[in-house]
This record gives structure tokens, sequence and C-alpha cells, in this order.
């Protein structure tokens, strides 16, 4: 038989609101079954037959978010590619980026800070390098780092390398990939203009110290890491997020996840169908 | 000057980033002595974010006058405070319960009905004091919160007492709030005390009518079963949601052990089919679909469900996968099989597979 | 057919939440629920709104705050904001007023005086 929960619609509905007020993860109606079949995995592994028995252990019975965790690694995907999550990339390249250039224009500065927080193997940052040329091609004459950190030592030797395979750059656009990348063997390789603007550090997001010398970014991208800090972890990394923003800057984390979630400290805006988060 | 004499100065700085980290390094000092500057920072802190960093501080101090603290903010003007002071102690967990219990003798209704806020998703024997104290309480608030605390915790030690107040059903909105706790703490006995207070579900208001029906699904069998069934045809559309996702739970309930099922009313089939081609929301058409797989056994209900694994809804097509699947008849593999093959929604041909 | 006005409840209780959806889907309303301040801000720019019922205390984001973020907005400037909350006293109305509630009712508030309010609040929109 198929993997499933018997999982109501009224208990769908109290799990995601568990998963969100202990995640800051959304997922609507239109993941439920998704949601059920991860669910069902779980009871499995706990031999619970009534989701009902599930429910309440997550909420009430589970302290240290042990439970939460495990089905967190379950409905979220460690997948990296380059252009992940495209609509949050279009509201920052149509909306956020040309806000913050022309506010800095006015004031007559040049300079722009990114910082790809957790960055992993390095495909978003170089994502970012690429939007960031393509909307702003002077930005050459700009001083403009962004920054991609990560925990992981062998990573942040993939991200100095900015060499990928297809599965990385299959969501490149064309025009783009023909802008900004090279094919090297099977590979794609970063070309050296964009990938100049990348800069990488070892950063340990818990580490409050280090956190406290990143300053005056303009935006903070973080997308699918926090889910996996528990609930205390996660708040001190978002707090330090928004020690690091300038004012008026940007924070993006994962769509599923919602910062205001975790901390009200970060204003709400709406660029059409965009929802995006800013200190102000 | 000592790191706690600096970060205290500090916590008085123009620069909000660096009152925000002197509050972090006071709550990762983790003496008692930390506690006292962050407290009387509060009244005097106008930014949110420094205010949530003091907190985070006072929750990382281990010790009790942290705890103290936050009882006392329990009663400040600043609602932002008295917030953070409830999520605080409810970190704080079993080590705040004595503070909790005398605040709940002491403090004024506001500060009652906090005191339960701060308990729920405690669970600890003495606070069973607290709660019964609570129930008797005369706020209905207080009490409103701490029944459904009660159902939350499942503390089915409770039910009698909860049963006994919804006997008064004088606030609609604590009758409803002891219906729905009583449907989750399990007490079989619940189920004959609520028909005697609603011997009328179809007369009911949708507040009692839909709490009633989560009863009749959680503690019910046979005839509740049957019950819900005949509530089918007459009803609004309004309630078939309601009815279709306890009628799921009741019969999910049982398992392998299916309840017996009466042979289907012809109208209810014929309503079961209509809804699944209606315009009513994808959620309530899926439920229908699952419900008429009750039946699967019979073949028109069988042709129904096989028709529906190429309705263009794919909640629709999701349903009749799960109900054919679960009829457990051998004849429907390779038909499910073959929708498989054909199908490109990643959720539905989920459902297909074995 | 008319389409059925959509109202926005913001309360971190469960139960609240549920009690009052179906006091409103029984008024022949559509409901949308969030847990507190912040849900409700993402829900109210992600849905169309024709009325907001908030709670006060709420962890993370209070109804206070939630209610000066919505007003703040330009486009929600005349949004019809009910507050249902417990607290009952003077200054805690005055001080939903002052944030821009449209309209202050005490908890446990009767189904028919809610939904009463709910209509004509939406009537004088």
């Amino acid at each position: 038989m198929a993997i499933m929960a018997n999982l109501s619609f009224d208990q769908f509905q109290k799990l995601n609101q568990q998963i969100y007020q202990k995640l800051g993860l959304h997922f609507d109606e239109k993941k439920l079954y998704f949601v059920k079949s991860r669910v069902a995995k779980r009871m499995a592994a706990l031999c619970m037959d009534d989701p009902q028995d599930y429910i309440f252990m997550i909420s009430y019975a589970d302290p240290d978010g042990v439970e939460m965790q495990a089905l967190a690694n379950l409905i979220t995907t460690n997948e990296t590619y380059m252009f992940r999550e495209y609509d949050q990339l279009q509201a920052f390249a149509n909306y956020c980026l040309p806000e913050i250039l022309s506010a800095k224009q006015a004031k007559g500065e040049r300079t722009l800070r990114i910082w790809s927080a957790g960055c992993s193997s390095g495909e978003e940052a170089y994502t970012l390098a690429m939007i960031v040329q393509e909307v702003f091609p002077q930005v050459q004459t700009w001083d403009c780092e962004i920054w991609a950190t990560d925990i992981d030592e062998n990573m942040l030797r993939k991200v100095a390398a900015a060499r990928y395979g297809a599965r990385s750059v299959h969501d490149v656009p064309e025009e783009f990939r023909a802008k900004y990348l090279v094919p090297s063997g099977e590979d794609w390789v970063v070309r050296q203009r964009t990938a100049a603007m990348v800069h990488v550090r070892h950063l340990n997001l818990s580490d409050r110290i280090a956190m406290r010398t990143m300053r005056d970014f303009d935006f903070i991208f973080c997308r699918n890491v926090l889910i996996y800090f528990d609930d205390t972890s996660r708040k001190a990394v978002v707090d330090h997020f928004y020690n690091s923003l300038a004012r008026g800057g940007y924070i993006f984390l994962g769509h599923s996840e919602s910062i205001g979630r975790v901390t009200p400290a970060f204003r709400l805006k709406r660029f059409d169908n965009h929802l995006v988060y800013v200190k102000d | 000057m000592s790191s706690l004499d600096e970060y205290a100065e500090k916590l008085t700085s123009p620069d909000e980033t660096v009152r925000t980290y002197a509050a972090e390094d006071l709550g990762y000092l983790n003496v008692p002595a930390a506690v006292a500057p962050l407290l009387s920072r509060l009244p005097v802190e106008t930014s949110a974010a420094v205010r949530m960093a003091i907190f985070q501080a006072l929750i990382r101090i281990d010790s009790d006058q942290t705890i103290a603290g936050a009882i006392q903010l329990l009663s400040n003007e600043e609602t932002q405070i008295r917030n953070l002071a409830v999520g605080l102690l409810q970190r704080k967990n079993d080590r705040a319960i004595p503070f909790l219990k005398k605040a709940m003798h002491e403090g004024g209704r506001d500060t009652r009905k906090l005191v339960l806020d701060a308990l729920s998703g405690i669970q600890h024997t003495s606070i069973a004091e607290i709660y019964a104290a609570a129930l008797s309480d005369e706020d209905p608030n207080v009490v409103i919160t701490a029944v459904e605390n009660l159902g939350n915790l499942r503390a089915a030690q409770f039910a009698s007492a909860i049963e006994a107040l919804l006997k008064d059903h004088s606030h609609p909105m604590l009758a409803a709030a002891c219906l729905e706790a009583l449907a989750v703490m399990g007490n079989p006995s619940s189920l004959l005390a609520i028909k005697r207070c609603f011997p009328k579900i179809t007369e009911l208001p949708q507040f009692f009518f839909t709490p009633c029906l989560k009863v009749l699904a959680a503690l019910g069998g046979e005839i509740e079963f049957q019950e819900l069934l005949d509530l089918l045809p007459p009803t609004t559309p309004q309630r078939y949601p309601a009815i279709l996702s306890n009628l799921l739970t009741l019969h999910d309930r049982f398992g392998h052990q299916r309840i017996a099922l009466p042979d289907p009313n012809p109208k209810v089939l014929t309503l079961l089919k209509s809804l699944v081609d209606s315009n009513e929301p994808a959620a309530c058409r899926y439920l229908a679909v699952r419900v008429l797989g009750f039946w699967v056994q019979r073949d028109d209900v069988s042709a129904s469900l096989v028709s529906c694994l190429t309705n263009l809804e794919r909640f629709v097509r999701i349903g009749a996968a799960e109900a054919l699947r679960a009829s457990n008849r051998s004849e429907f593999d390779s038909l499910l099989a073959s929708h498989e093959a054909q199908e490109s929604h990643d959720e539905v041909h989920q459902a297909l597979i074995r | 057919m008319e389409t059925k006005r959509t109202i926005l409840i913001v309360d971190d209780s469960e139960f609240v939440r549920n009690y009052h959806t179906y006091v409103l889907e029984q008024a022949e309303f559509q409901v949308i629920t969030a847990v507190d301040g912040s849900d409700g801000l993402e829900k109210l720019y992600s849905n169309r709104c024709d009325l907001v019922l908030t709670d006060i205390n709420m962890s993370n984001m209070d109804g206070y705050e939630f209610i000066r973020r919505v007003r703040a907005d330009i486009q929600y400037r005349a949004l019809p904001i009910i507050i249902v909350s417990t607290q009952g006293e003077s200054r805690d109305k005055a001080k939903g007023f002052e944030a821009g509630a449209t309209l202050y009712l005490v908890k446990p508030c009767a189904p028919e005086t809610m939904v009463e309010n709910v209509r004509m609040i939406l009537t004088a929109a």
C-alpha cells in the first residue's frame, strides 16, 4: 500500500501551525499530500498508528525539538543549484536591488554588499553576482562585494573553484549562461569578471563574535539554512542578521521560511506578488 | 572594570547595536548578577530588537531571579513586555511552576490568564492544582484558557470536571471549548455526557455543531457513524466538510477492524457523487471521494472512483487513488499502474504507486 | 451570486481561531486565520481580506503592533479592524483605538454580537 498518513484536514492545519510556530515554515493546502507522506514516514519510524498521537507528541512532548527536526529534514530539500527559488530572485532583481541602487546613487554612495550566509557550494552567491551584473552593468565601477560564508571548508573550496556540473546550472536562463559561464569539459566555470565579485570566508553562524564582524550589508540571503537550527539558535542568528544589515537592507530566507515568525524586528513589504522583509 | 560592569554600561549606549550586543553578552555571562541590569533596562528601552535581546539573555541565565522578574513583568503596562515575559516563563518549564502557582493565587484576572498562557505546553503533576483552581475561576476567560490547555495536554483526569462545566452553557464559548477539549481527551464517558447536553445535533449552531461532530468522531462507534451519515443529505452545504471530515476520522480510527458499514442510503451516494464534480473547494471534493470509498466493494461506487482517476482536480484523483488502494482489491492494481504511467502531477503519482 | 466577504482572524489560541471561524462561517463569511501578528501580516498581504479580527496578547507580535503596521501601509488605512480581547479596561480600549482599531470587543463575545458588529462595520466601510 502506498505510504501515507490518514491525516485529516484539521490535523494537517494543526500540524502546519506547529511547523510554522517551531520552524517558521509555511505549507499551504496544496502541500497536504506532501506533508502527509513525510509524516507517514516519521510515524512508521516511531511505530505510531494514529496521526493524532504524532501531532500530540510533536506539539507537547518534544521539548528539545528532536522530532520536529527529524520532520524538517524530510520536508525540506538540501539540493542547491543556480537560480533556485526564482520567484525570490525576481523580487531581488526587479524591485529590491533597483531600489537600493537608486537610494545609494542619490546619496552619492558607490558600495554594494551582499551576504550569502550558509552558502554551501556557492551556487547562490554566483547567481547573485550574475543578477547584479545583469541589472546594473556599471557595478564594475562600484565597490561591490558578495560574501559567501559557510562552516564547511570543503564547501568553501568548491566556491573558490567556481566550477559547476550540469545539475547546478540546469535552471540558469540561456542568456545568462552565455554571458556569465564558460563551458569547460562537462562542467561550467563562472567567468572571471563575475567570480571576482564573490569573496569566500569561513564563518559559523552560531559564533556570535564572528557574526558581529559582518556589518553594513545591503542584502542577506540565508535560504534553507535556518531550518536546521533549534529555536534559540535560530533567533540568535536572525538577531545578528538584523544588526548586520544596513538600514533599508533586505533579508531573504527560503520561500517557505518565514522570518516574521522568528522576529518581528523586520518590516514586511510587498512588491506585486512578492513579499520581502526589510530593516527599517 | 569587570565584564559585567562593562556590558551593563553598554546597555545604555545610544547605539542600538551596541545595546543589543551588550544584552547578548550579559546573557552569555550567565551569572545571577546580570539579571538586575537587564531587568532595569527594560522600562526605558524603546527598541523592540533590544527588548527581545534582553529577554533572550534572561532566558539564557540560569537563575530563579529571571523567573521572579518575569512574573513581575506580567503586570507591565506594555503588551510586548508582558508577552515576552510569558515566553520567558514558558522556556523555564518546571522551574517556573512554583512562581506561577503563587501568581495564580495572588494575581488579578489578567495575570491569571497570562499564567495559564505561560503554562500551556508544560506537563507536570504539580500543575493539576493550578488547573483545578482555574476551572472554577470567576473569570470566564481564565476558565476557557484552562479548558483549552487541558485539552491540548490530553489531561483526561479533568474530563469529568469539564463535562460538569459543559452542563452550564450560558457562555457558548466556554461550552465550545469544553466540547473541543473532551473530543481530544478521549474519555468514552464524555460521549454520553455530551449527548445529554446536546440531544439534537442538527439544530445546533455551527460553533456547537462542529465540535460535537469532533466528539462523535473521536469517541463514537457504529451508532455514531450512522448518525454522521444521516446528517448528510438534509444539511446545508456549509456543513459538508465538517461531516465528511469526521466520518473519515471515525472510520479510520478503527483501522483494520472496519466498522460494519450500513448499506448506503441512495441519497447519500448521490450526494457524494455530485460533490465530487461540484464547485465546492478541492478539500471538500477530496473528502467526498474518500467517504464514497467506504463502499468501494460496490460495483457502482468502484466505477465512480475509477472515473475519478481522470478528474481535472488533482485532489479528487488523489482521493480516488487512496480509496481504491485501501480496498485491497488486486483487480485495481493494473488500473492504478496504468494511471501512474500517465500521471504528471507528483503528488497524485505518489498516491497511485504501491 | 454575491461573493462572500473574507475575514482574517488573528489569534494565538487554536480554539479561539476555530470558534470564531465557526461563528463567522455560519454567517456566510469566508475565513482565513493567522497565529500571531507576523503571520497576520503575511496572510493579509497574500489574500484579499475585507475585515480583520485580532487578539492583543500574542507572542512574537502583539495585536497593537500588528494594527500599527497594518495602518502604516497606505493600502490598509481604511481596512476595518476589530480587536477581540480578554482585556476590557478602558485604558486597553484607548490603546486599541490609538493604534488604529475600528472597534473593540471583549471576549468572550456572544456570537450574535460578533456577527452584528462585523456586518455593521462592513456595511459602513
